[in-house]
């Protein structure tokens, strides 16, 4: 690929800086269906305290996928500075 | 009269605001990792280069995007929970006020007729309150929609299948002199299908794959040398040598798209399914650390053959023709057992199709705002109008091949009775009687024919 060792370590450096991305994001997520218990409950209507719910649901469904995919981003990363490696010797 | 005269609103406006803080320092947060995902996909992607590197960057894009909508939701969340919470505290605030100007009146005759006399106001205020919480519910379903055009990992299949089914509507009947690019790029729930598939629900299923492998296989080896010969006289019997070209052209691309499929099912079996994303990157692993990691993992020459696919694909992202590939597997071969679930299979399966393709338009048009660069992957318009192309065309192969796939199987197992002059004397092998024919292979050309229809000049619908 061209690479040398101090581009493996770049990856590694960048795959090593996903990870506290994709921990963040996934405790967002937690922290989002949180805040939609407490403002369902809040609400004071059936029907409004239903939707916040549904949509607190949603949204922090998304960011869990999202962490997922930051986590396998990562992997992707790691696996590939590894190959790197070996290739240009630096391993 | 006691002092409560009118009912006072439930609900807590104070919390509801914090909550509503919440989602605003949450959105706020969520952004903040965006600004750091996108400054760390830069720095690796400034020295990397390579097929990996490409498809890093394209799935790299679609979590982008995925933040983008997240952000946007809990920003909407926050202005509806807001707004509502002021709605909801003005009320309490007023109806405490009038049971409080009720409360004042001195003995139960004047407090009643109080009452009564503000009855009108409380009845506006309760009025207006449920108006603002219809409202409130309104913005949050929106909200929600809008999320799930980015995220449809995020719906339900009901909901996912509907969108799908409103997506193929439109493509079957577009407006005339409408652009195709326009069209494709227009369905931005149908775009969204590969964040679907790359999902833990949208991931091929390898068991599933390996079971009907076999069945890929036979039909594959029937289009290559049974039904092969059969339809070079089908195409015989026509006179326009336009047709019979346009007609072979077709057949030859079918038995192309069936190859594939069966090596896309190799190579289901090979990932050993988990979610879309996890495997391609397994497929991804493979390619680099073993060259030819699927051809060990089978005996037959398919599996060096989807090496060659993945490698070569005439898109030249990885990532198209893989996402295309599993997708018209799905659809030709759905996964579930019940009607209704084979069809949402069907149904997603053909978007995964298009999926593919229509992610790399996404990406290089720019129509979700991601601004940021990326570093080794040029993506032209020719390409992504290519890619659109064969994923149309491999939808309507796949459809066509569906719906007679069991009758192409009996077929095959009876194929001693199957004989061209036997089909022909019995009348059912006729270009009128494909329709009506209803039983065993009989049917199965005239519907390919449609497809094939669709195959030469698939925007053509």
């Amino acid at each position: 690929m061209g690479l040398v060792g101090a581009d493996v370590a770049h990856l590694k450096a960048a795959a090593a800086a996903m990870a506290p991305i994709a921990s963040t994001v996934t405790g967002q997520a937690t922290a989002i269906r949180s805040a939609g218990s407490l403002a369902a409950g809040a609400a004071g209507d059936a029907g409004l305290g239903g939707t916040i719910t549904k949509v607190a649901a949603a949204v922090s469904t998304a960011t869990t996928d999202t962490g997922t995919v930051v986590g396998n981003l990562k992997n992707a990363v790691e696996v590939s500075a590894a190959n790197v490696a070996t290739a240009s010797g630096t391993k | 009269m006691s002092a409560t005269a009118f009912a006072v609103p439930v609900g807590d406006p104070g919390t509801l605001k914090r909550a509503a803080g919440t989602f605003a320092t949450l959105g706020s947060d969520h952004q903040g990792q965006l600004t750091k995902f996108n400054g760390q996909v830069q720095n690796a992607l400034a020295n990397w280069r390579g097929p990996i590197a490409e498809q890093y960057a394209v799935v790299a894009g679609d979590a982008a995007r995925r933040f983008s909508a997240v952000v946007k939701a809990l920003t909407a969340v926050h202005g509806a929970l807001n707004t509502y919470a002021s709605a909801l505290e003005t009320a309490q605030g007023t109806i405490g006020s009038l049971n409080r100007q009720v409360a004042a009146k001195d003995g139960a005759s004047a407090q009643n007729q109080e009452a009564r006399s503000l009855s009108g106001q409380e009845s506006t205020v309760a009025s207006t309150l449920r108006q603002a919480a219809r409202t409130c519910e309104q913005a949050l379903q929106t909200a929600q929609t809008t999320l799930a055009t980015q995220c449809p990992d995020t719906m339900t299949t009901a909901q996912f299948v509907q969108a799908v089914k409103n997506a193929e509507n439109r493509l079957n009947n577009p407006e005339k002199g409408a652009d195709p690019v326009t069209l494709y790029t227009g369905l931005e729930y149908m775009l969204t299908a590969y964040a679907l598939f790359a999902s833990a629900k949208g991931g091929v299923a390898g068991a599933k794959a390996g079971n009907e492998l076999s069945e890929s296989e036979k039909l594959l080896e029937a289009l290559q040398t049974q039904l092969n010969p059969m339809a070079k006289k089908m195409i015989a019997q026509l006179h326009d040598s336009v047709e019979q070209a346009r007609l072979l052209r077709g057949w030859e691309q079918v038995t192309m798209d069936v190859e594939k499929s069966v090596k896309a099912g190799q190579a289901a079996t090979a990932v050993e399914g988990g979610s879309f994303l996890e495997g391609m990157l397994k497929a991804q692993n493979i390619e680099i650390e073993a060259k030819g990691a699927h051809a060990a993992a089978s005996t037959s020459s398919g599996a060096a053959a989807l090496d060659a696919l993945f490698r070569t694909s005439k898109v030249d992202v990885i990532l198209a023709p893989v996402t295309i590939a599993f997708g018209i597997h799905d659809l030709i071969w759905p996964a579930g057992d019940s009607t209704v679930e084979k069809t949402g299979n069907r149904v997603a399966g053909g978007v995964g199709a298009f999926g593919g393709a229509l992610a790399l338009a996404t990406w290089a048009g720019g129509l979700f705002g991601v601004t940021w660069e990326i570093p080794g992957v040029d993506i032209g318009t020719g390409v992504i109008a290519g890619g659109m192309l064969l994923a149309a065309g491999l939808w309507a192969a796949g459809d066509a091949i569906y719906t007679y796939r069991h009758q192409i199987w009996d077929g095959l197992k009876d194929a001693g009775e199957w004989t061209w002059d036997g089909l022909k004397d019995a009348g059912e092998w006729t270009w009128d009687g494909l329709k009506d024919a209803g039983k065993s292979i009989a049917d199965m050309p005239g519907n390919v024919v449609h497809g094939l229809e669709h195959l030469a000049n698939p925007l053509d619908w």
